[in-house]
């Protein structure tokens, strides 16, 4: 059964960059949204993903707004979301943890780090565990 | 895993066009409405922005010169600087910089421009003279030299 990954993010380089680096792996399937509305709006269309990348800064309703949101509709609570930024300080990681991210990946960062994340994230209970904290580059 | 360079090039190019139009459209309506939050945010998402993308493509003089941006329109957004006439001219400045440097993408003989340096220490200067000025202590300002530094993941 495939994979579902969302990334959130306003830039569309960041986006192709997610194509580029997750669009051909097999048993993948990769959707996209501008900000956290439109999230909220491509899991409503397409379901919930298996994880979600999302960024920081963003209009209309920007990561941590989403993770708020998302806490209290109990999405976070099944689906894992993993921060993507440039904003790499400890008080940007802590915030972003204390949101309910269960990664923090800063940007920029290596394509196959998003793939090594994935798996972590998705991998079955007794398995190689998840990546909570995880503040990879 | 291989990457299409070319296909993220493509994708920074629209990016950062897009980013600096609107950045430059919103500076214009900050002359009118210098204390808008709204416009500001604008602004400052342009440049975060473009400081990201330009760091995935390891372009880090344009990422510097928007993070210097950014750092500024942080402040703006504390209200520890103020959009005067001269500080928003100084950021139209840094645009047109940028745009002038975003073409620059894939030349690997590209020279750092002698404007860059100039530009990045007028706005570390304003940073630096906002320093505990405002109801938000700010941090000591990157300066200059940051270009050199390479990007400090801020």
């Amino acid at each position: 059964m495939k994979k579902t990954i969302l990334v959130v993010d306003d830039s569309s380089m960041v986006r192709a960059l997610f194509r580029a680096a997750l669009g051909d792996v097999e048993d993948l399937q990769l959707h996209q949204a501008c900000n956290g509305a439109e999230a909220f709006e491509a899991i409503k269309q397409y379901g919930e993903p298996d994880v979600i990348f999302i960024d920081v800064n963003m209009p209309v309703m920007d990561g941590l707004e989403f993770l708020a949101l998302a806490a209290k509709t109990g999405l976070q609570q099944r689906v894992p979301v993993v921060i993507i930024s440039t904003e790499g300080r400890e008080e940007d990681v802590r915030r972003g943890l204390e949101a309910g991210a269960r990664a923090y990946v800063r940007k920029p960062f290596q394509p196959q780090r998003l793939l090594a994340v994935v798996e972590r994230l998705t991998a079955r209970p007794g398995g190689p565990g998840n990546a909570r904290g995880d503040q990879g580059t | 895993m291989k990457i299409d360079r070319d296909t993220l090039v493509k994708a920074f190019m629209a990016d950062s066009e897009e980013n600096l139009s609107t950045m430059e459209d919103a500076l214009t309506l900050l002359e009118t409405y210098p204390e808008d939050e709204e416009t500001i945010r604008v602004i400052f998402r342009g440049a975060h922005t473009l400081k990201g993308n330009a760091s995935l493509l390891e372009f880090m003089e344009l990422s510097e010169l928007a993070h210097a941006v950014e750092d500024v329109l942080d402040r703006m957004r504390k209200q520890v600087l103020h959009a005067t006439p001269e500080l928003i001219s100084l950021i139209l400045r840094a645009v047109d910089l940028m745009r002038q440097m975003v073409p620059t993408v894939t030349d690997k003989q590209r020279q750092v421009p002698s404007e860059l340096v100039r530009l990045m220490a007028d706005l570390a200067r304003r940073c630096s003279s906002s320093a505990g000025a405002g109801p938000t202590p700010a941090p000591a300002p990157d300066g200059a030299g940051a270009i050199a530094k390479g990007h400090g993941g801020r």
